[in-house]
């Protein structure tokens, strides 16, 4: 992307998303309130039935609130494209010549941005109320955040480009969503799931939403280095994971695109 | 001595594109396969929606793009925005390509599409404008300065910051004329773009354009619609598109003509009483080219009216020479040529006499 034109076209979107959030006043109130509402409720629901998780030398308070805030923080990212892509103004906008990265960044961005706003009560909850304890190394979690970013962007690219073909709902990140939601590990460890079939946590490893819960609670947890071989391996799992994705989304997008184009549905819903 | 040959504004060359028609029972259950044959591109039958259609436009022309609906002038329209891809062809805007360069074709070309306005709803006119500004690129100053002229320029300046919702639908309408303005695109696109005014708005709206964009500014318009009335005021050049294909081309006089290939014509005549039907009739319809004809006595007065159809090309000094020969005097005629509109339902009826 060439800066800073193209930060300003990430940021007049960003901008548009603020304005028509705000000017919903209900819906800020309901936001935020579920936000807190929903760590509260699962906070108690793991203090309730604390045990320990040996797999990252914490507690299950600990464990939980984790990922939770990962599920709150990252990956909302994936949805927030799809909010944003309405067929009401997808062609003005594409007809500005605007650059697909640009686009769904910019698409993305208020979404984030909310997250991490809802994030800091969250993390005041999870640590004052529900005990959790961090034990962060800071410089694995910002990586294990970029990385985690790159592979929740890339699967927008993927949700927006086939969502332009498919229309309201998109059966791929459908998919891999209710697949995370049983596989990824965000309320227990994937171990957990070979008590119920043997060899089922090797499936859950292939999804990127487990890599993701890893990096972040090896880091936030148990103050994983990049020094450590064994954390080292995961990061770059997870790394390899996203280079893998980054042609793959694009090509989805462009496919997408055109295939829309093709078609003549572009403006459709 | 060297010719400077002028690129034309707009190329089009054998456009031609195809849509799949699925015919889909969507029920629950159906609801996976259903994706899936649409992923998969599974079709039931392919409808054409533009044939071979070629047209050039030159700078700075109103070229209009009449048919009825279902035509194809919306899918032309958005092949020339770069948002349909064509199925075979080429399109040129002041020779690029809108399928091998689609950005730097939208620098040289904006629409205003019929439906799908683009705004955000709960942003004002003016940060409307700001936010595709920012999205087409230009500078904040530059495009607070051209805002601020557009907005004058559109009678928008007293409704600037109002919430886009409240706009109505003239309003509306300036804002997307204000909005394909800028980036000062040379061509720009309109598709039915006075539907939904009121008479006086629509009159208002047809003036603007021709008189400000085209004439002041020297811009190049497509004006894709299927009011007559409109294309004959407003459009240079006309292009009547039926079924997919170009029925016919020329000016709203040519298009006319060409349909036209009998003429109705009234002569009044003052002299002694009508002549015999040996004398009269008879001499007149052995000129050739005239095909049918009648003589009256006008009630309130000594005149004769004497209505007559004709092909083109009837030799109408001999008609005169005739009339004169019986005595009579020649005292006014009217030919009528068939309307715009007479000419449009005939054409896409595919009715030529």
């Amino acid at each position: 992307m060439q800066s800073p034109v193209e930060l300003s076209k990430v940021w007049a979107l960003t901008k548009r998303d603020i304005y028509n959030w705000s000017t919903y006043k209900s819906q800020i109130l309901t936001t935020v309130a579920s936000s807190i509402v929903g760590i509260a409720a699962w906070g108690v629901n793991a203090d309730y039935r604390n045990i320990l998780v040996p797999e990252y030398h914490t507690d299950y308070v600990s464990f939980l609130i984790v990922g939770i805030l990962v599920t709150n923080l990252i990956l909302p990212l994936g949805t927030g494209v799809q909010k944003q892509l309405n067929p009401w103004t997808l062609e003005t906008i594409l007809m500005t010549g605007i650059k697909t990265p640009t686009f769904i960044l910019g698409s993305t961005l208020w979404t984030y941005i909310l997250s991490v706003i809802l994030f800091i009560p969250q993390l005041y909850l999870g640590i004052y109320v529900f005990k959790a304890v961090l034990v962060v190394n800071f410089i694995s979690l910002a990586l294990a955040i970029v990385i985690s970013g790159l592979i929740v962007f890339c699967l927008a690219m993927i949700s927006t480009g086939i969502r332009i073909v498919t229309k309201v709902t998109d059966p791929i990140t459908w998919g891999l969503a209710m697949a995370a939601s049983l596989l990824s590990g965000m309320t227990y460890p994937v171990s957990q799931l070979n008590n119920y079939i043997p060899g089922l946590s090797t499936v859950s490893w292939i999804l990127p939403q487990t890599w993701i819960y890893h990096i972040v609670r090896l880091s936030s947890l148990e103050a994983g280095s990049l020094l450590d071989p064994g954390i080292a391996e995961a990061f770059l799992a997870t790394l390899a994971y996203a280079l893998v994705l980054i042609p793959i989304s694009l090509y989805i997008y462009r496919w997408g695109l055109n295939r829309a184009k093709k078609d003549g549905t572009l403006g459709w819903y | 001595m060297t010719a400077t040959l002028e690129v034309p504004a707009l190329q089009v060359i054998d456009i031609t594109k195809h849509y799949d028609v699925r015919v889909r029972k969507i029920t629950t259950a159906m609801e996976f396969r259903t994706y899936l044959s649409v992923l998969r591109g599974k079709k039931d039958r392919q409808m054409t929606a533009l044939d071979k259609v070629n047209f050039t436009i030159a700078p700075g022309k109103v070229f209009g793009l009449l048919g009825p609906n279902g035509a194809g002038k919306t899918t032309l329209i958005k092949i020339l925005s770069t948002l349909i891809l064509p199925d075979s062809g080429q399109a040129l805007v002041f020779g690029t390509d809108v399928v091998k360069q689609p950005r730097a074709v939208l620098k040289k070309l904006q629409a205003v599409l019929a439906e799908g306005w683009g705004f955000e709803r709960r942003l004002s006119g003016r940060q409307n404008l700001q936010f595709y500004a920012t999205l087409y690129g230009i500078p904040s100053e530059t495009a607070d300065r051209r805002i601020d002229e557009l907005l004058e320029f559109c009678q928008l300046t007293d409704a600037a910051d109002q919430m886009f919702q409240k706009y109505s639908t003239g309003m509306t309408r300036k804002l997307l004329v204000g909005r394909a303005l800028l980036t000062d695109a040379s061509v720009l696109l309109f598709d039915e773009p006075t539907s939904g005014l009121d008479p006086a708005s629509a009159a208002d709206f047809r003036g603007f354009l021709k008189n400000v964009l085209v004439r002041e500014r020297g811009k190049t318009l497509i004006w894709a619609t299927h009011n007559l009335t409109e294309a004959q005021q407003v459009c240079d050049t006309i292009g009547v598109l039926n079924k997919g294909h170009i029925i016919a081309k020329g000016t709203p006089s040519e298009i006319r003509n060409a349909i036209a290939e009998k003429v109705n014509m009234t002569i009044t005549l003052s002299g002694n009483g009508l002549p015999s039907q040996e004398e009269g009739f008879g001499r007149i319809s052995h000129i050739n080219g005239v095909t049918r004809f009648g003589m009256k006595k006008d009630p309130e007065t000594t005149n004769i009216r004497l209505e007559l159809e004709a092909t083109r090309d009837v030799d109408y000094n001999k008609i005169f020479e005739t009339l004169s020969t019986l005595g009579l005097r020649i005292v006014g005629v009217e030919a009528s040529q068939p309307s715009l509109e007479e000419a449009f339902i005939r054409l896409t009826r595919g009715d030529k006499s």
